[in-house]
């Protein structure tokens, strides 16, 4: 059963002339994929993740996710929606620099209706699992990259969304520490997790399940 | 974690931007209360004042011939020449009658023209004691007069005259010592000579009054009280005298005025700083806001969090503030008028807090809401 169903979704871009970032893109992708999408710079994949990411509307088309026309929801349902639906694990991961560790995790958990110890819980509970529960406590600048790459994980998922967003996860990562995310990424997607990954490299397609090929703002594949 | 963390983690982490709003609002505060505490303690010193006199009436000779004012009021010209004075006896009436009118001080006296290096002024004839009472502003340099001989000067005349407390002064013949000199008031008392009554009565010849300052207690019934005086001395113009009250308190009126004027221009330059520095702060985080949105953070997240650090800082501007302009007005009250108290006041505290928080908020809203106009994916552009 489709989970998300990118319909004729086209995005324009006015920058002087008209820009075309992605056009007549139709992508269905069923609950427990795990997707790699691939293709050259300007080719439209950080377009169509921003848009799988509920940040980015399309200017024509729609993004439905679970049965819901997400782009029509208002605003700040948007916002609850992505809390709910969506982990991201952006490019250099993005760790806030103040924050320690299980600070980082806790932060989708912040707005959260849950009481404090809660988060903490629930926060060290994921650390545990990816191997970091000995550095709870460190400060971003205090951890390998491949330990970065783990927490912005395990801030992904520490609200137990259905959905990974990942852009270039393993591209500032040495070959080695990248192969330990990609694993952590086959971990999830067992246990359920639909798992959509924006990447260059040609190492993490045999884990994949399906690659999607864009270029020029179509898939090609 | 919640957003009262990242709140104290932002406030720790930018303490450079902190501690410049919090040095803004309280250069603020401090102004507003210092201004604020003057004032009011200005007021109060007045209302304390105005509640130890009373209400001051003047009992004049009636005459239709007017030339110069004593008191405030404007006095017969027959008075400055002895010509018409007030009979001595009406004294023994408003004692009599002091209590039933609710009289406080009686105080007359005998007004005469006297010459100085050829030079016109008054000589003052009262009882001094009760005349000090009278009038509290009245402060002076040497001592009382302790007889008869004896004089206090107004600070001009002294000046003029070039003497000092235990210089002599010779008056129609009669040698008298300047037991004191008055300080400076502004008003007509620098430039009069202040005599024991008995003094000026032998200098003038005469037995009568020239004036009679009477000092109702403060009561309801003041006007009722100040028309039965008026029908017990027909003979008598009795006026109701404002004098250095009046002025005292228009300049207080003037200052107030200033005061409020200067606090609202410093509180919008201190609102402005929260601005600047904030919308500075939501320019460096945007890509921290961009996380923010993307992990699910509502707007008014977004703007909880700004305008929470804003009102934070600002109140810990106003805790200062409250306490630097305490002290400014403690420092800055013996320049002004020495008897005035400055107080710690905790009702001040509380609305200087509120009010540093409020200017916070709304300093911030502005930068609050842009922060949360942010588009997710321009924010995250930058990431």
């Amino acid at each position: 059963m489709t989970f998300i169903a990118v319909n004729n979704v086209s995005k324009k871009y006015e920058i002087g002339s008209e820009l075309k970032a992605l056009d007549n893109v139709t992508l269905k992708i069923n609950q427990g994929e795990f997707i790699a999408i691939m293709g050259p710079s300007g080719s439209g994949k950080s377009t169509l993740l921003s848009i799988l990411g509920v940040l980015n509307p399309p200017t024509e088309g729609n993004l439905i996710i679970d049965d819901i026309d997400v782009f029509k929801l208002a605003n700040e349902k948007q916002a609850d929606f992505r809390r709910e639906y969506l982990g991201f694990i952006f490019q250099q991961f993005k760790l806030l620099p103040y924050l320690t560790a299980v600070e980082n995790v806790m932060l989708p958990l912040t707005v959260a209706q849950i009481s404090k110890k809660e988060k903490l819980q629930m926060a060290e509970k994921v650390l545990a699992k990816i191997g970091l529960e000995s550095k709870l406590h460190r400060l971003p600048h205090q951890l390998s990259g491949g330990e970065q790459g783990r927490v912005a994980i395990a801030r992904a998922i520490v609200n137990q969304p259905p959905i990974i967003l990942a852009d270039e996860p393993t591209g500032s990562l040495d070959t080695k520490t990248g192969q330990e995310i990609i694993e952590i990424f086959k971990a999830l997607n067992e246990d359920g997790h639909t798992i959509l990954m924006v990447t260059h490299n040609k190492e993490n397609l045999e884990h994949v399940k399906r690659t999607v090929l864009i270029r020029d703002g179509k898939i090609v594949n | 974690m919640g957003l009262w963390d990242i709140v104290i983690n932002n406030l720790k982490r930018r303490k450079g931007k902190v501690l410049f709003i919090i040095a803004g609002i309280t250069i603020g505060i401090a102004t507003v209360v210092t201004l604020f505490s003057l004032t009011t303690s200005m007021n109060n010193k007045m209302a304390e004042d105005l509640e130890e006199i009373g209400t001051k009436v003047l009992l004049a000779p009636q005459s239709e011939k007017t030339s110069f004012t004593y008191g405030g009021i404007t006095v017969a010209q027959d008075v400055a020449f002895d010509i018409k004075k007030i009979p001595r006896d009406i004294l023994v009436l408003l004692e009599a009658r002091s209590e039933e009118l609710n009289i406080k001080y009686i105080a007359p006296k005998i007004v005469h023209e006297v010459y100085l290096d050829g030079k016109s002024n008054l000589l003052v004839g009262a009882n001094i004691n009760s005349e000090l009472k009278l009038k509290p502003w009245l402060k002076y340099s040497g001592s009382l007069p302790d007889s008869e001989n004896e004089v206090l000067l107004g600070n001009s005349l002294a000046e003029q005259l070039a003497k000092k407390p235990g210089d002599s002064l010779i008056i129609s013949n009669s040698n008298l010592t300047i037991a004191g000199v008055l300080d400076e008031t502004g008003v007509q008392e620098d430039n009069i000579i202040l005599a024991p009554l008995v003094l000026a009565e032998s200098l003038s010849g005469d037995a009568g009054l020239s004036l009679v300052e009477l000092v109702f207690n403060n009561s309801p019934n003041l006007d009722a009280d100040i028309n039965s005086l008026k029908a017990l001395v027909p003979d008598v113009k009795v006026t109701t005298v404002r004098e250095v009250m009046e002025s005292r308190k228009e300049v207080i009126d003037r200052y107030e005025n200033f005061a409020f004027l200067v606090s609202v221009i410093v509180l919008l330059i201190a609102g402005l700083i929260v601005v600047t520095t904030m919308l500075g702060a939501v320019n460096e985080r945007i890509k921290e806001i961009g996380i923010f949105r993307a992990i699910g953070f509502r707007k008014k997240d977004i703007i909880y969090i700004i305008t929470l650090e804003a009102a934070v800082a600002c109140g810990v501007g106003g805790f200062f503030g409250y306490v630097l302009g305490v002290l400014a007005a403690k420092g800055a009250a013996p320049l002004i008028e020495t008897e005035l108290l400055i107080g710690w006041n905790p009702g001040l505290f509380l609305i200087m807090i509120t009010m540093a928080v409020i200017i916070g908020l709304i300093a911030s809203l502005l930068p609050a809401v842009k922060a949360a106009q942010l588009d997710p994916q321009d924010a995250l552009r930058y990431l």
